[in-house]
Parts: structure tokens; sequence; C-alpha cells
């Protein structure tokens, strides 16, 4: 639903999107490209809760850049990946698997991600969830039960779950896949008792434990995935070599407060932006090299 | 003998009011198109600059993958739960919009009360999206073509019930009131005055109801009610545009289908 609601809203971008002139246009001198820097963010919680936390990051960083940013809630990665292809983004945060469509279609580099307070790139987990009582006690007695997923081309929601399937001899076809729309959508249709099964990621679960909408006690892991590193940061291929020095400089200066907000709706303690690059997501990569997740012309 | 003399066309009468009014109707309409203009940031030069973006996104396109195992396949089955999700949609809300606009039709009731009731009711259930309904759906069937269904009947009945008392309003009155003078009920009335005079124009209103609900199920599938409109996004999410293409080819092969043999249809009734 809130998907549909944004794809409304993001026709115009993914038709700017589709209309790139490819040239970042930037001076030698390492000052602001195009009078500003343009920050696309692939939604993984409520625009309406990222929209004034992206803004707070945005702020800090204008502040130590000295260009204004502006940052653009995309509807999904597609639309921001084409957007960064012609050239109508410098900067844009990813998931990890749309960051894998991103690196191989436009070489978008991994710059910075969210860190703990010691310093290390912060984690998730992609999870498979039942009832307490059901019967189902591991990925393979899913044989012939609905599974809630959240929607395509979700590294948690879809694609790290269809691999443990995968990995217990079952085709996609031996499950019920559902998609439910998002991680929240997902989580509801296990709680309404609506699916056998639901994936529920770790930031998921930790947003609604907070907000009383899911017990764990009441329900049982029946897998998890091994740790994904969160969403990158990345800058766009062309982007001027000194100014994109100055940009990687501001991003790993700004402070655990500036991110805090974000950080919160990815589970993560407040920390600062650390350093990455494309090693860190090679697992990502994998992943989509199983699952076939190739494009025609590549 | 010379032709008969033709009066000139006498000139329009322009009174200044009239012209003052056009000349501020037209400021106004240009007025809005300046600020939509600007306001949806149109941009002529970035459109031409861009062109080679959009060819990018268009050879990725074509030729479509017309390869039959998985991806015509799976489009064929999808174009059904589709079609089958809109008919559905259509036909079952029919006994509900019949009864709501029954009593939503001064033609059939005479009761202050139900009338505005029945009109309420279906005011409210137009004006309720149905992806909504589909959500609300959702929690109670959960995932799937059902609750597609179900959404498109409440959101069916309410726009078919309205276009329905409508069409029984504007009938001719005629026969009901020779009937009405020769002593006939109200059930009588309906029966044999009201329905024969609008039946064909109900049957064409529900046609095409049907041609509509098709394309909103399409919609309908991106909120987990399958069929074709969830391949096509899940195309997009892939970048699997050529396959992108192949499915948005079988919709308009499916819209086409549909509206001929509504149109059809239509036809015949109307013969």
């Amino acid at each position: 639903m809130r998907r549909f609601l944004h794809a409304l809203t993001a026709l115009p971008l993914a038709a700017l999107a589709l209309t790139g002139c490819g040239s970042s246009g930037a001076d030698a001198t390492g000052g602001c490209p195009h009078g500003k820097v343009r920050f696309g963010v692939e939604p993984f919680e409520d625009a309406a809760k990222l929209t004034p936390a992206y803004k707070t990051l945005g702020d800090a960083l204008r502040a130590k850049l000295g260009c204004p940013v502006e940052v653009q809630i995309v509807q999904g990665y597609s639309a921001e990946v084409l957007a960064m292809q012609n050239g109508k983004l410098d900067l844009a945060q990813f998931g990890p698997l749309g960051f894998v469509f991103a690196a191989r279609r436009t070489g978008a580099e991994p710059v910075v991600s969210f860190g703990n307070p010691d310093r290390t790139v912060s984690t998730y987990k992609a999870g498979i969830w039942v009832k307490k009582d059901s019967p189902i006690t591991s990925i393979a007695g899913l044989k012939g039960r609905t599974l809630a997923l959240s929607d395509t081309g979700s590294t948690s929601g879809d694609a790290l779950p269809r691999y443990a399937l995968r990995k217990a001899g079952l085709a996609d076809s031996d499950v019920k896949l559902q998609y439910a729309g998002g991680h929240p959508q997902s989580l509801i249709a296990l709680t309404y008792g609506k699916v056998d099964a639901a994936e529920i990621n770790t930031q998921q679960q930790a947003t609604s434990t907070a907000e009383h909408q899911f017990d764990a006690a009441k329900y049982r892991q029946i897998w998890a995935s091994d740790p994904i590193p969160n969403d990158p940061i990345t800058v766009a291929k062309g982007l001027d070599p000194a100014f994109r020095s100055r940009l990687v400089a501001a991003l790993t200066s700004l402070t655990p407060q500036d991110v805090a907000k974000v950080g919160s709706y990815l589970d993560v303690q407040p920390g600062p932006l650390v350093p990455v690059t494309r090693q860190t997501y090679q697992p990502l990569f994998d992943l989509a090299k199983t699952l076939g997740l190739t494009e025609k012309n590549l | 003998m010379s032709a008969p003399e033709r009066l000139a066309v006498p000139p329009r009468p322009r009174s200044p009011r009239t012209l003052a009014a056009g000349t501020v109707v037209a400021a106004v309409v240009v007025g809005l198109h300046v600020a939509a203009w600007r306001g949806t940031e149109m941009d002529l030069g970035m459109l031409a600059d861009g062109w080679h973006g959009m060819a990018r996104f268009v050879s990725e396109a074509v030729p479509p993958d017309l390869t039959w195992d998985p991806v015509v396949r799976d489009g064929l089955k999808a174009c059904l739960v589709t079609l089958w999700t809109g008919l559905l949609g259509t036909t079952l809300s029919i006994p509900f919009t019949a009864v709501l606009c029954a009593l939503g039709s001064r033609a059939v009731n005479g009761d202050a009360t139900v009338y505005q009731a029945a009109r309420g009711i279906m005011s409210f259930l137009r004006a309720v999206p149905d992806v909504v309904f589909a959500l609300v759906f959702v929690t109670a069937v959960g995932l799937g073509p059902f609750a597609g269904v179900l959404a498109l009947v409440c959101n069916n009945t309410g726009v078919m019930g309205k276009l329905w008392s409508e069409a029984m309003e504007e009938a001719d009155d005629g026969p009901a009131q020779a009937l009405r003078i020769a002593g006939a009920g109200r059930a009588q009335l309906v029966a044999h005055a009201v329905l024969p005079a609008c039946l064909p124009q109900l049957v064409g209103l529900a046609l095409y109801r049907l041609d509509v609900n098709v394309r909103a199920s399409l919609v309908l599938g991106l909120v987990g009610a399958g069929g074709i409109g969830f391949l096509i996004n899940q195309s997009i999410q892939e970048f699997r545009f050529d396959q992108m293409l192949t499915y948005i080819l079988m919709v308009l092969v499916l819209v086409v289908a549909v509206d001929l043999l509504s149109s059809l249809v239509r036809r015949r009734l109307a013969a």
C-alpha cells in the first residue's frame, strides 16, 4: 500500500531518472558540483519518519561541506539506481542488495556506512519466525506452508530468505511465498495469524518491540542469516576526485548525534559513519549471483 | 437571372463585460499552467539532453524476453489471476449494487430517509480507494487474490451503484406512470417498467466496470493480491526491463480483449 502511494509520488523522479545527462559537471577545485549535493535515499522505513531524520543528517553535512544538501527519499532502489546512472544523484544510500545493482550498473562506490560506538560497521540479520506453538521447527518444515516476505528485491525481506530455502533444498515453488509489501506488513501477517511463517529482520523486530506490536516470547525464530553490513552511502562514479575526498572527509567527521536519528531506524547504537569498501559487501554480490539476479546486457 | 443575394452573417454582439470575463479566464488558465510548469520542475532542455538515458532504458527493454519458462508461462498465469480478480470483483458486486441502487433511486424508492442512507453508503464505498479496502481485507483473509476480489467488490458496489441509480432515474417515466395509474404496486413497477427501460444501459455500465476493474486489479497486485501487476513490479526491481516489456504487452492484449468483448456485447444489446 505504502509502496503504491510512494510509487505515485515517485513517478516524476523515475521520469527524471530516465532523462539523465551522465556528467557530474563539477569544477576542478573541489567546490560544489551544480551548486548542491543531491543525496538519494532508498527507504527502509516510512518516508514520514525518514524525512526529518535525514534533514538532521543533511544539515550537518551542509555545515561541514559548505554546499546545500538536497535529500530525496525515493520510492525504491530501481528509480534511485537509474537516477544515479544518469548523473542525477551525487550521493546515494542503498540497501545492501540495492547497492549490488547500483555498483553493477553505475559503478557507485561505497564510502561509509553506519558504525557502532566502537567504530566497527553495524550489522543486522534477516530472520524467519513462526508462532511459538507452530509445528514448524526448521526451514525444511516450510514445505507447502505460507511464508510472508516483504517485497521483491529486499535484502533481508526477499533475497536472503529465498537463499535460505535454496540451501535447505527447497525451490521457491515448494513454499507458498506471499509478498506482504514491506517488513512491517510481513510481521503483521504473522501476528494476525494469516501466514504460517514470516520474515522479520532484527531492525523490524526492534522497532515493533518498542512499539509494543511484537512480543518475541510468543514466537519462535526458525532461521537467522549471517550478519549483513548495514546500508552503504555511495558516491557517483563520475564525481570530481577533489570534491569526492572532501565529501568523504565530511561524512566521516559527522558526530554520532548527527546520524543517531537515522541510525535509530536501522537499530544502530549512536556511533559515527565509518569507512567501507566494495569488499565489505562481497557476500551480497555472491548472493545476487546465486539467486540469478543478473540483468540483460551486463 | 442572378443568384439570390446572401445576407452577411451578423456580427456576434460583444459586450465589454463578456470580453473582460474572457480575458480574466484566459489569464487565470495561463497563470495556472505557468505555476504547474514550475511546480513540476518541467525542463525541456533536460529532456533533450537526457535522450540517451531513455534510449538505454528502451534498448534494455527491447526485444521483450519471450522465454516460455518462466517468463511467458508465469505471465499468462498471472494475467488469468488479474482477469479473474476483475471479473469476480464486478459480478459479485451486482447483487449488492442492485439492492443499494434500488434504495438509492427515486424511481424505485419513495422513502427519503432510506434513499439518503443508501446514497450515503454508496458515497462511502466510492470514497475509500480499493487499495485501502485491500489492506483491510488482508488482515482478515490474508494475502492473495481473495483480498483483492473483496476490495474490488466494495469499491465497485459504490461506483456501479451510483451509475445504475442515475441510469434508472434518467429512464423514460411514461410506462411507469401508466402502470401506476392502472394500480400497479412498487414491485410490479420495477419489474415491468423501470427495469425493461434501462436494462441494456445497466448491462453496458457493468461491462464498462469490468474493463475498469481488470485494470484496477493490476494495481492491487502490488498489495500482495498477485497477478500481472506484481510481476511488472518484480521485473523492475530486478532490472529485467525486457521481462517488464513482455508483461506490459500481455496487459495490453488483456485490456484490449476485455474492451473488444464488452463493446461487442453492448452492440448486441443495443441492436
